[in-house]
This record gives C-alpha cells, sequence and structure tokens, in this order.
C-alpha cells in the first residue's frame, strides 16, 4: 500500500517509458510517469536513448518535386475534363455495358425458348462422331472408286487393280494428302499403268473410319514430287482420314521417270 | 490543412480543377515521399511509388469517401504498390546477384543486407531500420515519423491495435540497439584512424 492508500503500480519503468513514446498519457499523467522515471537512472537513460532513436525519424529527407510529372501522367491518362464531358464519358461507358448485358439477356432468352438454336458449336458424342466418320470414310470409298471409273473412261483398257497409298510429309494434318505415283496402281491389260492423287480436303477427321470402310490406307514419310526418296509406309492413324470432295489425279505414264506427271483432274462431287 | 478545406480542394480536383489536383500534391508528397523512403531505403523506388500512388489517387477521386482523410487513402495506395512491387521483384532480390530490394525474411545477419546497407543507405538510421522486420518498420515509421495515432495504424495495417503497440516497443528498442551498436563501430573506426 502507498502513503494515499492505493496499491503500488507494479509497472517497470519500460512499461512506463512505452506509455510516454506511445503518447498515451495526457499532459499531468506524462509529468507524473517523468518525476517517476527520474529517480531511476536507468530508466532515464532508456527513455533519453529511445528519444534520440525515435527523434531520428522525424529528420525526414527532402523531396523531389513531383507536382509536374504527376499532373502531366493525369493528364495523358485522363485529362482534365470538364464535368459534363466527363458525365458524357461516363454515361458512354454505361450504355455499352449495358447493351452488352442486354444482348446476353436476348441470347439467353432466345435460348430458353429455341434450345435447338444453337450459336455456337454443341459437343457430340463419341458415338455419333464414330458413325459420322464411318460414313464419310464409306463416302470415300465410294469417291475413289468413282473417280477410278471415271478415269477408266480416259484408259485404253479396264481396271483390274486399285492400291492407294496416302503420302503424308508428317503426323499433322496436311493441305493435300498425295497417293505415291508407283503405289496407286491401275492394271491395265495386266500392265501397271502408275498414278498418283491427291484430296483436296485436309485430312483429319473420322475416328475408326478408314478400318471400318474397309480400307487399308498406308502413310508415305514425303511426296516423291517434294523430293521424298524413302518409302518407309506404315499404318496411317486412321483418325487422320477422311473423305475428300475434291481429287486431283496425275498419270504417269513412264513410272520410271519420276517427274514426268500428266495432270487431270476430276471433280467427283 | 483543415479537413473541409482539404474536402473542398478535393470536390475540385475530382471536377477536374488542375490547381486544385496540384494543391493536394504540394500537400502530400513530402510525407509520402518520406514514408517510402525510410520503407523501401531506395530514393528511386520511392519516388516511383510516390508519383503511381498519386496518379492513382488523382484518376479516381470520385470514388474517395470524404469520410476518411485523404492521406489515410494515399498513404494505403501506396502502401499497396509497395508491395506489390516488392512481390514483383522478389526473384531478383533474393538472389544475391543484384542487392536492391529487400526481404522481410531476412534476418540481420542476411548477407544481402549487409551489402545494401553498405552500398545503398549512406545513413545508419535506414540501415538500422531496413533490418527490422517489414511489419515492425512500418508501425514505427508511421507512428514516429507521420505521427499516426495507434489506432489508425492499425485501421490501416489491418493488425489490432495490442499487436500494433507491441511492434511499436520491439521495433523501438531493436531500433535503437543498432543505433547504438553502430555508433560503437563508427567511435572504434574513428579511434583506428587516429
Amino acid at each position: 500500500m502507498t502513503d494515499d492508500g492505493r496499491q503500488p503500480d507494479r509497472r517497470s519503468h519500460e512499461e512506463w517509458v512505452d506509455e510516454l513514446l506511445d503518447r498515451r498519457a495526457d499532459d499531468p499523467e506524462a509529468r507524473a510517469i517523468f518525476d517517476r522515471l527520474r529517480a531511476d537512472l536507468d530508466a532515464c537513460r532508456e527513455l533519453a536513448s529511445l528519444k534520440r532513436a525515435t527523434d531520428a525519424l522525424r529528420r525526414t529527407p527532402s523531396a523531389p518535386d513531383f507536382t509536374t510529372d504527376i499532373l502531366h501522367t493525369v493528364d495523358r491518362r485522363r485529362r482534365f475534363l470538364p464535368a459534363r464531358l466527363r458525365r458524357m464519358v461516363t454515361v458512354g461507358r454505361v450504355a455499352v455495358a449495358a447493351g452488352v448485358v442486354f444482348a446476353i439477356g436476348v441470347t439467353a432468352i432466345a435460348r430458353r425458348h429455341a434450345p435447338d438454336l444453337a450459336f455456337t458449336p454443341e459437343p457430340s458424342h463419341l458415338s455419333t462422331l464414330v458413325s459420322s466418320g464411318t460414313s464419310e470414310a464409306r463416302a470415300c470409298a465410294k469417291t475413289v472408286v468413282a473417280a477410278v471409273g471415271t478415269i477408266r473412261d480416259d484408259l485404253t483398257a479396264p481396271v483390274a487393280h486399285v492400291v492407294a497409298v496416302p503420302v503424308r510429309t508428317g503426323d499433322a494434318p496436311q493441305r493435300y494428302v498425295r497417293y505415291r505415283s508407283n503405289s496407286l496402281t491401275f492394271d491395265v491389260d495386266r500392265q501397271p499403268i502408275s498414278v498418283s492423287w491427291q484430296t483436296e480436303t485436309p485430312v483429319v477427321g473420322g475416328s475408326g473410319a478408314a478400318d471400318a470402310a474397309g480400307w487399308v490406307f498406308y502413310q508415305d514419310d514425303a511426296s516423291p514430287r517434294l523430293g521424298g526418296s524413302t518409302y518407309a509406309s506404315r499404318r496411317a492413324a486412321p483418325d487422320l482420314i477422311r473423305a475428300g470432295l475434291f481429287f486431283e489425279f496425275w498419270y504417269d505414264p513412264a513410272p520410271s521417270l519420276p517427274d514426268r506427271f500428266e495432270h487431270a483432274s476430276r471433280d467427283i462431287r | 490543412m483543415d479537413r473541409a478545406q482539404e474536402r473542398r480542394l478535393i470536390r475540385r480536383a475530382a471536377a477536374g480543377d488542375k490547381q486544385a489536383a496540384e494543391a493536394c500534391i504540394r500537400a502530400h508528397q513530402q510525407s509520402l515521399y518520406a514514408y517510402m523512403l525510410r520503407l523501401s531505403g531506395r530514393p528511386d523506388v520511392a519516388e516511383d511509388i510516390v508519383q503511381e500512388a498519386f496518379v492513382r489517387v488523382l484518376t479516381s477521386l470520385d470514388r474517395f469517401d470524404d469520410r476518411y482523410r485523404f492521406s489515410t487513402w494515399l498513404f494505403t495506395i501506396a502502401r499497396r504498390l509497395y508491395v506489390n512491387a516488392c512481390q514483383k521483384h522478389k526473384p531478383v532480390y533474393e538472389s544475391d546477384v543484384v542487392g536492391g530490394w529487400h526481404s522481410s525474411a531476412e534476418g540481420p545477419e542476411s548477407p544481402v543486407i549487409d551489402a545494401e546497407v553498405h552500398e545503398n543507405t549512406r545513413d545508419s538510421l535506414q540501415a538500422a531500420l531496413l533490418r527490422l522486420p517489414e511489419d515492425q518498420r512500418e508501425v514505427v515509421i508511421l507512428f514516429h515519423q507521420q505521427d499516426w495515432p495507434i489506432a489508425l495504424i492499425a485501421q490501416h495495417m489491418g493488425m489490432p491495435e495490442g499487436t500494433v503497440k507491441s511492434h511499436l516497443h520491439r521495433g523501438r528498442r531493436r531500433l535503437r540497439a543498432m543505433l547504438e551498436a553502430s555508433e560503437r563501430d563508427a567511435a572504434r573506426v574513428e579511434e583506428a584512424w587516429r
């Protein structure tokens, strides 16, 4: 107990110092704390050294004048426009946003009332893809047969046998798929006549279609017309084969001379 | 500048008054620069952030809520820019090839900080500040340099007032210890040269 009957304040001098430095105490309190600390040399030292450290922070370095640069940048990004013009810009922005929201709303309502109305292609089932791929491959086979039939009319003798080997320059789908001249062979009077041809449309699409149609296609390394020489054929990835609508045929009357092609084209649509 | 004056100035600047915008910049650029410089320890960083903070504030004055002080808003934006810049530069300043930006994870013994202290900062106060953990440093700067009350610092930094007080308590003592150590070192060097 103190003389006046109160409990003695047992706070350490660190806490008193903090109370002073944290500006928690008002003037009379601060004076009382200061009087209390004055009796304690360590506390005085503590307070003085901390005060010196924190006072150093008040000596702020002088700042360069940024005014011109800042105003210039603000002017560039968003000119100091009169309020009326700025309001017009804001109204314009709001109108554009409202237009977008309206368009989205109209689309949603149209979808709800007419679900068949498709704005974007819908994903299809794998079974649909396979069946469409199969029919495409069948159509491909038919078009090849029809094309051969058309060619046959130009030939002097009937075609007995056809072997087709597509030539591709890599695994990526090509703009054209060319069949090697020595691989698409028309057996005319038991004398093979080499023919090469290419499809107009890229050979991509149906999965498993070629096998389903009963046609065997092979893939080669490079077109002989592009200077490819090796014939390392391998079975083509069936999902890369698809029917084309337009076929071009090159007749090679002299297979021993690889670049002597005569050109004929047939639109088989 | 009192609150009413400040509000009027901001209203005029928001309405497109260039002179009012200029007055806003002049009123706050010194304190914001001092804060950023002490926080980052790099004048170039402080300059960039001060300019960018003012540009952002002045281009979105219509969103300013005048229940708060303009300076609080400005400092909050500057702080966010500084934190973003630190995160962006983190891989650079963590390598010891480039010693510019500092990391709060690095302790007082860090060689990167030591090199930085010797090369980039000349005064012992800045060196000592850079050795403080980030939160402590910011609390000490806001309280002792900017004279912000503890409650405002707590709000600005998103931490309880008790945590701010404890950061202040520890930060001040660490700062004092480092300043005294640097003074002792300086005295020893001076003695050796005599």
